[in-house]
C-alpha cells in the first residue's frame, strides 16, 4: 500500500486538464463510459453496476444513488428527468464549485448515463448564480459536448438522445433541498413539500426525477471506466468510494482533500493538514455545515463513513470541513450557524421559522452572559422539538450545531451562564481585559490604540482600563508589547 | 469537427488527443486556475509563464494549460510542471516573478526549484 493518505476518484482530472478542452477531457477516457454503456449495456446493467459499486449520495443525506435510479426508471411518465444539484451553500464548502471549474465534462457523461439508466431524455444543472465561473465553464463543456455528438440527439449512433440545460438559483440556502429546488427550477417559491411523494415519483413537472449532488455525479463515469468491484473495494462496509472534503479553518494546510471513506479525521486534520495553526491545541472539526455538528477531541480517531460521523451526533453533510482550535468558544459556533440558518429558513414551518430564531435569541442571550441555567433547559428541549417538526431537512437538522456543542462542550455552555465567563475570551461582552501594574511600563501604547479612550495612566507609570467604558474590543491586548493586558 | 458517430470514432479521437497532450516531447506547464486560484493572482503567474515560454522561444514543446484548482488552497497560486518521463512537480506560492524562474530553472536547465516545491500528496484512481 501506499503511504499517500489521498485518492482522487471524483477529482481525477481537477487541476490536470484543461476543462474549457474538451479534447483533455477525451485524451483521459473521457466519453468512454457513456460509450461503452450505450454499446454493450441495457439500463437495467448500469442501474446495477452502480448498485454493486455501493455509490451513495454525497451532497448529504448519502442514499444509494443505483437505487435511486431503480425507482426513477420502474416509474412511469411521459417524460423522465435528471437534474445536477450544484446549489452548494454550506459555509465553507467548494467541493462541487471545484469540481465544476476543473472537470465539468465529467458532470455531463455522468448525466447522460444516468439519463440512460433511468429513460429520462433531459437534464438540468441548478447551479447558483455565484459561481460564474463554473458556469461559464459548463456552458463551454455543454456546448463542446453537442458539437462531437456526445450531446444531442442520437449520441454515438446509439439512438439514445440527452440534452442538458442550466438553470440559475439565487443563491437560498434551502434550494439544495430536492423537493424546494424542483420548485426553483418551475420557477414557483424556493419552498419545500413533505415527501413522499419523492422526485422518484413526482417531480420536476410532477415525472419522475432524479436528483443527483456533483461529487456523486463526478464519482460515475470513473466508476464504469474502473470497474463497480475495484471501487467497492475503497472505503468502509458501508461507505465505498472516496469523500472530498473541503478542510477550512485554523488549519495549516487549508485546500480540497479527497480520502477514502474510513480515513480518520487525526489523519485528515494532522496529516493532510499539517496540524493547527500558530502550534495551538486541536478543540473540534466541525462537519455537515449548518447540519452537521462540532466532533470534539476523543472521536479524532474514528474512522469516518456515513455512518459513523452520524452515531457521534455530526454528518458527513457534503464536505465542508471546519478546524477549530482551542481559542474557539463553542456557544458562539453555534450562534454562528444558527444565525445562519434562521437567514436562511424558508419560513414554511412554524418550528423553524420561529424556533430557531428563538434558538438563536437564547444564544445570542448567553453569550452576552444574561442566560440562566433554565435557556440551557429549554435550548435542548427546544431544539429537540424543532428537529422532529420541522418538514425538511433544513430545519430537521438546524439545532444540530448546538445540541452537539451542548452534548460535547456543556461546561462551556455552563462557564457562560453560572460563572458568566466565556473560556476562549470571544465573547466580548463576558470578556475582561486588565493591565498587570508589575509588567505595565508606562509606554502608552494601550491608551493611543484605545478606541474608547478609557486608559488613563501617565508616561512611565503603570496604566489602568475603566471597566465602565471599555468596549472590549481587544485593541490595547494587540498593542501591548511587554504582555501586560490580561484577557480573562 | 464532425460528430462522433459510434464507440470507434470515439476511440479513435481519443488516441489522437492523447497523442496530442502527452507525447514524449510534450512538456506541460499547468496553473491552477480555479475561481481561487485566480483570486490569489494566478491569471498574472499565467500571463508571466506564457510571456516566458514565448520569449526563449520554447512555444513547440511547452505547452500552458489553465486548469481547474488542484487542492492546495493555502500555497495559491500552484503550478505543475511535467516533463515526459520525469515525476511532475507541484510548486506553491508562486507569482509573476517566480513564475519567470521555474520556467528558466525547471525547463530550459532541468533544475528543480526545490525551495518552492510543494508535496504532492495524493494519489490518483487509474
Amino acid at each position: 500500500m501506499s503511504t499517500k493518505k489521498q485518492l482522487r476518484i471524483a477529482l481525477k482530472n481537477c487541476g490536470v486538464i484543461d476543462p474549457e478542452n474538451i479534447e483533455e477531457y477525451i485524451a483521459r477516457d473521457g466519453y468512454m463510459a457513456i460509450a461503452n454503456i450505450l454499446t454493450e449495456m441495457t439500463p437495467e446493467d448500469v442501474i446495477e453496476e452502480l448498485k454493486k459499486s455501493g455509490l451513495r449520495g454525497r451532497g448529504g443525506g448519502g442514499f444509494p444513488t443505483g437505487l435511486k435510479l431503480e425507482f426513477a426508471r420502474k416509474n412511469k411518465g411521459k417524460k423522465k428527468y435528471i437534474i445536477c444539484n450544484a446549489d452548494e451553500g454550506d459555509p465553507g464548502a467548494f467541493m462541487d464549485r471545484s469540481i465544476l471549474e476543473g472537470d465539468p465534462h465529467s458532470i455531463l457523461e455522468a448525466m447522460v448515463i444516468c439519463g440512460y439508466a433511468v429513460g429520462a431524455g433531459n437534464g438540468y444543472i441548478y447551479i447558483r448564480a455565484e459561481y460564474p465561473l463554473a458556469i461559464e465553464r459548463l456552458k463551454i463543456a455543454i456546448k463542446q459536448a453537442y458539437k462531437y455528438g456526445l450531446l444531442g440527439k442520437n449520441i454515438l449512433g446509439s439512438g439514445f438522445s440527452f440534452d442538458i440545460e442550466l438553470k440559475y438559483g439565487a443563491g437560498a440556502f434551502v434550494c439544495g433541498e430536492e423537493t424546494a429546488l424542483i420548485n426553483s427550477i418551475e420557477g414557483n417559491r424556493g419552498e419545500p413539500h413533505f415527501k413522499p411523494p419523492y422526485p422518484a415519483e413526482k417531480g420536476l413537472w410532477d415525472m419522475p426525477t432524479t436528483v443527483n449532488n456533483v461529487e456523486t455525479l463526478a464519482n460515475v463515469p470513473a466508476i464504469f471506466n474502473m470497474g463497480a468491484e475495484k471501487f467497492a473495494s475503497i472505503g468502509t462496509k458501508t461507505s465505498k468510494g472516496t469523500k472530498v472534503f473541503a478542510l477550512a479553518g485554523n488549519v495549516n494546510n487549508v485546500g480540497l482533500v479527497e480520502v477514502p471513506m474510513g480515513t480518520t479525521l487525526r489523519e485528515i486534520v494532522f496529516d493532510i493538514g499539517g496540524g493547527i495553526t500558530g502550534g495551538k491545541g486541536f478543540k473540534a472539526v466541525q462537519t455537515g455545515g449548518p447540519s452537521g455538528g462540532c466532533i470534539p477531541v476523543q472521536f479524532l480517531d474514528v474512522p469516518i463513513d456515513y455512518e459513523s460521523l452520524r452515531e457521534i451526533g455530526s454528518m458527513m453533510g457534503s464536505g465542508g470541513m471546519i478546524i477549530m482550535d482551542e481559542d474557539t468558544c463553542m456557544v458562539d459556533i453555534a450562534k454562528y450557524y444558527l444565525e445562519f440558518t434562521t437567514d436562511e429558513s424558508c419560513g414554511k414551518c412554524t418550528a423553524c421559522r420561529i424556533g430557531n430564531k428563538r434558538l438563536f435569541e437564547m444564544l445570542e442571550k448567553i453569550t452576552e452572559g444574561k442566560g440562566t441555567e433554565e435557556d440551557l433547559v429549554k435550548l435542548k428541549e427546544l431544539g429537540e422539538i424543532i428537529k422532529d417538526t420541522s418538514l425538511c431537512g433544513l430545519g430537521q437538522s438546524a439545532p444540530n450545531p448546538v445540541l452537539s456543542t451542548m452534548k460535547y462542550f456543556y461546561n462551556e455552555y455552563e462557564a457562560h451562564v453560572r460563572d458568566k465567563i466565556c473560556p476562549a475570551g470571544i465573547c466580548s461582552s463576558l470578556t475582561k481585559f486588565e493591565i498587570n501594574k508589575d509588567k505595565c511600563i508606562g509606554c502608552t501604547l494601550c491608551a493611543k490604540a484605545c478606541p474608547a479612550a478609557c486608559i488613563s495612566g501617565k508616561v512611565r507609570e503603570p496604566h489602568e482600563i475603566d471597566q465602565d467604558k471599555c468596549i472590549k474590543c481587544g485593541a490595547c491586548y494587540k498593542a501591548c508589547k511587554f504582555d501586560a493586558i490580561t484577557k480573562s | 469537427m464532425k460528430k462522433l458517430k459510434n464507440i470507434e470514432e470515439l476511440k479513435d479521437f481519443r488516441d489522437k488527443c492523447a497523442e496530442k497532450f502527452s507525447g514524449p516531447d510534450k512538456i506541460r506547464i499547468i496553473v491552477g486556475m480555479a475561481t481561487c486560484g485566480i483570486a490569489a493572482g494566478a491569471g498574472e503567474v499565467f500571463d508571466s509563464i506564457a510571456g516566458e515560454v514565448m520569449k526563449l522561444g520554447l512555444g513547440d514543446k511547452v505547452t500552458v494549460v489553465r486548469s481547474g484548482c488542484m487542492g492546495a488552497c493555502h500555497a495559491e497560486p500552484t503550478v505543475e510542471i511535467s516533463i515526459p518521463g520525469e515525476e511532475s512537480v507541484l510548486y506553491g506560492n508562486i507569482d509573476s516573478q517566480r513564475a519567470k524562474v521555474l520556467v528558466k530553472n525547471h525547463i530550459m536547465r532541468n533544475e528543480v526549484v526545490t525551495e518552492l516545491v510543494l508535496e504532492k500528496a495524493y494519489e490518483t484512481i487509474s
